[in-house]
């Protein structure tokens, strides 16, 4: 039991990279920025925050549209951005909504970005 | 009294398990509301409580309403039968898997914090933690693996806290710098000046290292548990730290016997 709770759960949690169950709490300097677009025109994420209010998803969403520090919703964005897409698809009533979320891990490095495009439901 | 208090080595697992149980009960519930505190603004105070907001269910685990209501007064429950010492070791574990339904009914929703609050309260369901300080003594099982445990448990927060922070830019002042730019630590942002956040991050990660390994060596004990209430104390002060604080000063309880018992059992000094 050990062995599990003081070295598994944080060691497997570095692998996946996020460090979620690793104590990183204040560690990290992860930044991240979202762009949305539904049928070619732009979202702001503020707007599927205030749609998403109440609770952490609009917490998380609301400014996104600049480059915010907070590296454990960094993660969890990318992990969910096909999620957070389907909200937008929601919002806008879009065809074709696609989610780009840019971010990087450490201040100095060069910032990644991953790309999702979903078919809305109509 | 002896029919609560139970037995004397195990008295810091008891005190630990009460504290955490009391400090689950404040973080989860509204009953800080009067005093406005800021994990608490905006809500209604029963943490996760269906709301009627969009949510993202991790791993497409999603909850009809009902059932939410129902794990978070189960959470409740639990957590007040942790902190009372009533049928702990259920009260642990039901309030800490509900409490984990709960938190994965929204991704957005998981803060470290919140993962220490319910991992812990499984854990003092799994340990002898109801063999004092409780409503309903049960016999210890295994007390010296127990205590073992959870100390071992409260020092690797301390370390993989470290290490997480070598591994980042700690060291460089980049990481005060964003912290102090997003506002988190504005009692003292006009003191942070570039130097200052590098000294300052050295500190820090040196001071966690020196108390994760403190507080497992009995002879440096008091120093690093006295080290360790003084920087979540300064942490409370200037920064936004929810309920991490007061979660490890509960937990850190853990360690008061040794303090207690290595003061008691030193011998002597024999001037000449």
């Amino acid at each position: 039991m050990g062995v599990v709770v003081v070295l598994l759960l944080p060691l497997v949690s570095w692998l996946d990279g996020s460090g979620q169950l690793a104590w990183t709490m204040f560690a990290r300097t992860g930044q991240y920025r979202l762009e949305l677009v539904g049928d070619s025109a732009p979202i702001n994420p503020t707007e599927i925050a205030a749609a998403a209010t109440p609770g952490p998803t609009s917490q998380a969403l609301a400014g996104a549209d600049h480059f915010k520090h907070h590296d454990v919703a960094r993660a969890t964005r990318r992990r969910h951005l096909a999620d957070v897409v389907r909200l937008a698809c929601k919002l806008r009533h879009a065809k074709v909504v696609t989610g780009r979320l840019e971010e990087r891990v450490r201040s100095y490095e060069t910032i990644r970005a991953s790309e999702v495009t979903v078919q809305c439901d109509r | 009294m002896r029919s609560v208090t139970g037995d004397p080595e195990l008295r810091p697992l008891g005190l630990a398990r009460a504290a955490f149980g009391l400090v689950l009960v404040l973080r989860t519930t509204p009953v800080l509301a009067p005093f406005d505190p800021t994990f608490l603004r905006g809500t209604n105070g029963w943490l996760g409580w269906p709301d009627g907001g969009w949510h993202v269910p991790v791993h497409g685990l999603a909850l009809p309403p009902t059932v939410i209501a129902l794990l978070v007064m189960l959470r409740t429950l639990g957590a007040l039968g942790l902190a009372l010492g009533f049928h702990t070791r259920i009260a642990g574990l039901v309030a800490g898997v509900a409490g984990y339904l709960v938190l994965a009914q929204d991704a957005f929703g998981y803060f470290h914090h919140l993962h220490m609050l319910y991992l812990g309260a499984i854990l003092f369901a799994l340990v002898d933690a109801d063999a004092a300080i409780a409503l309903r003594l049960r016999p210890a099982l295994s007390p010296v693996s127990s205590l073992r445990l959870m100390r071992a448990f409260v020092a690797s927060i301390y370390v993989w806290a470290a290490i997480g922070k070598l591994a980042s830019e700690w060291g460089t002042g980049a990481a005060l710098a964003a912290f102090r730019d997003s506002g988190a630590l504005d009692p003292i942002a006009g003191l942070l000046s570039a130097n200052r956040c590098a000294a300052i991050e050295i500190a820090i990660v040196a001071i966690e290292l020196a108390i994760g390994a403190g507080l497992l060596w009995t002879r440096t004990r008091r120093i690093a548990l006295i080290s360790a209430l003084a920087m979540h104390a300064t942490f409370e002060v200037i920064a936004r730290v929810d309920s991490i604080g007061w979660q490890m000063a509960a937990l850190l309880l853990v360690f008061t016997r040794s303090v207690s018992a290595d003061s008691v059992r030193r011998p002597p000094t024999i001037r000449r």
